[in-house]
C-alpha cells in the first residue's frame, strides 16, 4: 500500500489546559509554559529535540517568531498559520520536505473578553460593508442557516438536537467549561433565549480561556518513541476571502469545504462512510448540518435529517464534537481550531474520557470554520499510517 | 523587556455610546459619497457586464480593468435574514433585523431592513432602498414594498 502524500507523519503529543470562561491569574504566557511543559512530558522529549515550533497568543500578540527565544535561540523552523488545521498542515509539509522532524504547535488565550453589553471582540467585524449593520459572527452565520431553512425546511428542531448532543459531551468532559453543567436537551436549546434568528443561546459557541498543543514529527521517530502515534492522511484549505466582509451569499458558500474535503479524501484513499469520528467545527449548531452535506456525508438538504435519531451521539455512527467542541468544551481566541486537531488525536490514541471515548476508531475528520466565516479547512487522521479502509 | 511583555490593557475598551459609521476606503468612497445623495452604486465591468460588491480593483469575472460606478435603481429582494436579539453593540435597540439583499441587477449586500417587524418578512419579499443619516454619513437600508 503506497504512503498518503503527507508521507507518515504523525501527532505523538497532544494537551489541553482546563478551558473556563475565566482563568483566575493565568495569562497567556503562564497557560503557554503549562502546555509546552505537559507537551514535552508527554512525549519525553526535551526542548532541543524540538526544531520547530509554531507557539501564538492572540492577546499578548506573540508571534511565533517571538515565541521562538522562549525555548532557546538556537536554530529552529517557525511556522506563520495562526488557525489550527492550517498550521497544522503548514508544520506537515515543513517535515514532509525535510525542513524539521519534531514540531511544537501551542496556542493560548486569556484576558481579553471582560464587556457583557456587548459581543466578544472578535465577534465583531469592523469592515466597512457589515459594521455599520450591526452584524457579527453568530448574525453571518444566521444568514446561512436561515437560507438553508427556507429552501429545504431545515428545523429549528435539528439545529437544537445538534446543540443538546455537542453540550451532553461537554458535561462529561472533565477540562470543559460547562464540565458537569448538566445534560442539555433540544428542548432547553428552544426554550433559551434567541441570539439572532434561527440562533438561540444555546446554539451559539461560548467564549472562554484556555491554552492547547500538541507534537508532530515523522513516523519513524514516531516508532522511536513511547508514545501513541496518530497520523496526518489527508488534508484540504478551502478560502473565498477575509471572513465577514460581504455577504454569506449561500449559493456561494454554502459549499464551502467540499472542495477541501474532496481532496482530502482522496489523499487517505477514504471515503464519509469510512469516517469514526467527526471532529467538526460547530461555531454553530446548523453548522454541523451543513457540513455533513459539504462533505458529502449526506446529498444537499438532507443534513438535518441525517442527524437525527441519536446518529452524531457518542454511540452513534458519526459521533460529533466528542469533548463538548466550541459549544460547552472551549472557544478561546483561535485554540479551538487546533483542539479540533487534538481531540482527534485524544480519540484515535484512546486518551478520552471513558464516557466520550468512541469504540476503538480507526478514522477521525477534524474540519475549521464554517459557510458564515467564507472558508472551511478539513484534516484526515487516522491511527495507521496508510488509512485505506 | 521581551518584545511579547504585555503593554497595553485590554483591547475590549471601546466606546458604545455611538451606532458605528462606515469608514470608506480609495476604493469604496464612490460608493459612501453615492449614498449621501440618496443613490445606491455598484460597480459594472464594460467588458463582461456583470456587477460587482464589494468593490474591486479589477473585475472577478473576467479579470480586466474596466469596471465603472453604476447607479442601482436600488430594488431587489431578501435573500435571507435574520432577526437580532443580542445586539453587536449596546447602541443598536433590539431587535433589528440584518438582511442580505440581491438586487435586481445580481448583485448582492449586507444591509438592515426597516419598518417591518420580523414576522413579516420572508425570502424572497420585494424591498427597496432607503437612506437613513448616521453621523456625516448616510446607511443604505431596505424596506418591504409590493
Amino acid at each position: 500500500m503506497t504512503n498518503t502524500p503527507f508521507q507518515d507523519i504523525a501527532i505523538v503529543a497532544g494537551y489541553n489546559s482546563q478551558q473556563a470562561k475565566h482563568l483566575e491569574g493565568q495569562d497567556d504566557l503562564s497557560l503557554l509554559t503549562d502546555v509546552i511543559q505537559n507537551l514535552l512530558s508527554q512525549s519525553q522529549l526535551t526542548a532541543d529535540d524540538i526544531d520547530g515550533i509554531n507557539i501564538n497568543s492572540a492577546v499578548w500578540n506573540l508571534k511565533p517568531r517571538e515565541a521562538l527565544s522562549m525555548l532557546g535561540g538556537q536554530e529552529r523552523w517557525c511556522g506563520n498559520e495562526f488557525m489550527g488545521i492550517a498550521a497544522v498542515i503548514e508544520a506537515a509539509g515543513a517535515i514532509a520536505t525535510g525542513q524539521a522532524d519534531t514540531i511544537m504547535i501551542a496556542c493560548a488565550q486569556a484576558g481579553e473578553y471582560s464587556h457583557t453589553g456587548a459581543t466578544a471582540p472578535w465577534t465583531r467585524p469592523s469592515h466597512e460593508f457589515s459594521e455599520c449593520f450591526g452584524l457579527y459572527t453568530a448574525a453571518e452565520f444566521a444568514l446561512c442557516a436561515q437560507r438553508h431553512m427556507a429552501i429545504y425546511g431545515t428545523q429549528a428542531s435539528a439545529l437544537a438536537e445538534v446543540a443538546a448532543t455537542i453540550r451532553c459531551n461537554g458535561h462529561y468532559h472533565p477540562q470543559a467549561q460547562f464540565y458537569g453543567k448538566g445534560l442539555v436537551t433540544p428542548e432547553q436549546v428552544l426554550a433559551s433565549r434567541m441570539v439572532c434568528s434561527p440562533f438561540h443561546l444555546l446554539d451559539c459557541c461560548i467564549t472562554s480561556e484556555g491554552a492547547g498543543g500538541l507534537i508532530i514529527t515523522t513516523a519513524e521517530r514516531a516508532r522511536d518513541m513511547d508514545a501513541k502515534a496518530v497520523f496526518i492522511v489527508g488534508a484540504g484549505t478551502d478560502r473565498q476571502g477575509m471572513s465577514y466582509t460581504r455577504a454569506p451569499v449561500w449559493d456561494q458558500c454554502g459549499d464551502v469545504g467540499q472542495r477541501a474535503a474532496r481532496r482530502a479524501f482522496e489523499q487517505a484513499g477514504l471515503k464519509p462512510t469510512d469516517i469514526d469520528v467527526c471532529e467538526f467545527y460547530d461555531p454553530f449548531s446548523f453548522e454541523i448540518i451543513r457540513q455533513f452535506e459539504a462533505f458529502g456525508f449526506c446529498k444537499p438538504g438532507e443534513g438535518g435529517d441525517f442527524i437525527a435519531n441519536g446518529r452524531i451521539a457518542i454511540d452513534g455512527e458519526f459521533p460529533v464534537a466528542t469533548n463538548g467542541g466550541l459549544l460547552s468544551f472551549s472557544h478561546a481566541g483561535t485554540l479551538q481550531m487546533l483542539q479540533k486537531v487534538i481531540v482527534a488525536y485524544e480519540q484515535l490514541s484512546g486518551k478520552m474520557p471513558t464516557s466520550l471515548q468512541v469504540k476503538n476508531p480507526t478514522t477521525a475528520m477534524a474540519t475549521n470554520g464554517g459557510s458564515g466565516a467564507l472558508f472551511c479547512d478539513v484534516m484526515l487522521l487516522a491511527n495507521q499510517a496508510t488509512a485505506n479502509k | 523587556m521581551s518584545t511579547w511583555d504585555k503593554q497595553t490593557s485590554s483591547s475590549d475598551e471601546h466606546s458604545f455610546n455611538a451606532l458605528p459609521e462606515p469608514s470608506p476606503t480609495t476604493l469604496s468612497a464612490p460608493h459612501w459619497d453615492a449614498c449621501k445623495r440618496n443613490q445606491l452604486l455598484a460597480q459594472q465591468c464594460h467588458s463582461c457586464q456583470q456587477f460587482v460588491f464589494p468593490p474591486q480593483p479589477f473585475c472577478p469575472h473576467c479579470v480586466t480593468d474596466t469596471l465603472a460606478w453604476q447607479r442601482s435603481p436600488g430594488k431587489g429582494r431578501i435573500y435571507s435574514f435574520t432577526e437580532i436579539h443580542r445586539p453587536q453593540t449596546p447602541a443598536y435597540s433590539t431587535p433589528y433585523v440584518a438582511a442580505i439583499i440581491e438586487l435586481d441587477e445580481g448583485w448582492h449586500m449586507l444591509s438592515n431592513i426597516i419598518d417591518s417587524p420580523a414576522t413579516l418578512l420572508s425570502i424572497n419579499q420585494r424591498v427597496e432602498v432607503v437612506f437613513i443619516e448616521r453621523g456625516a454619513s448616510k446607511i443604505p437600508c431596505f424596506r418591504r414594498t409590493l
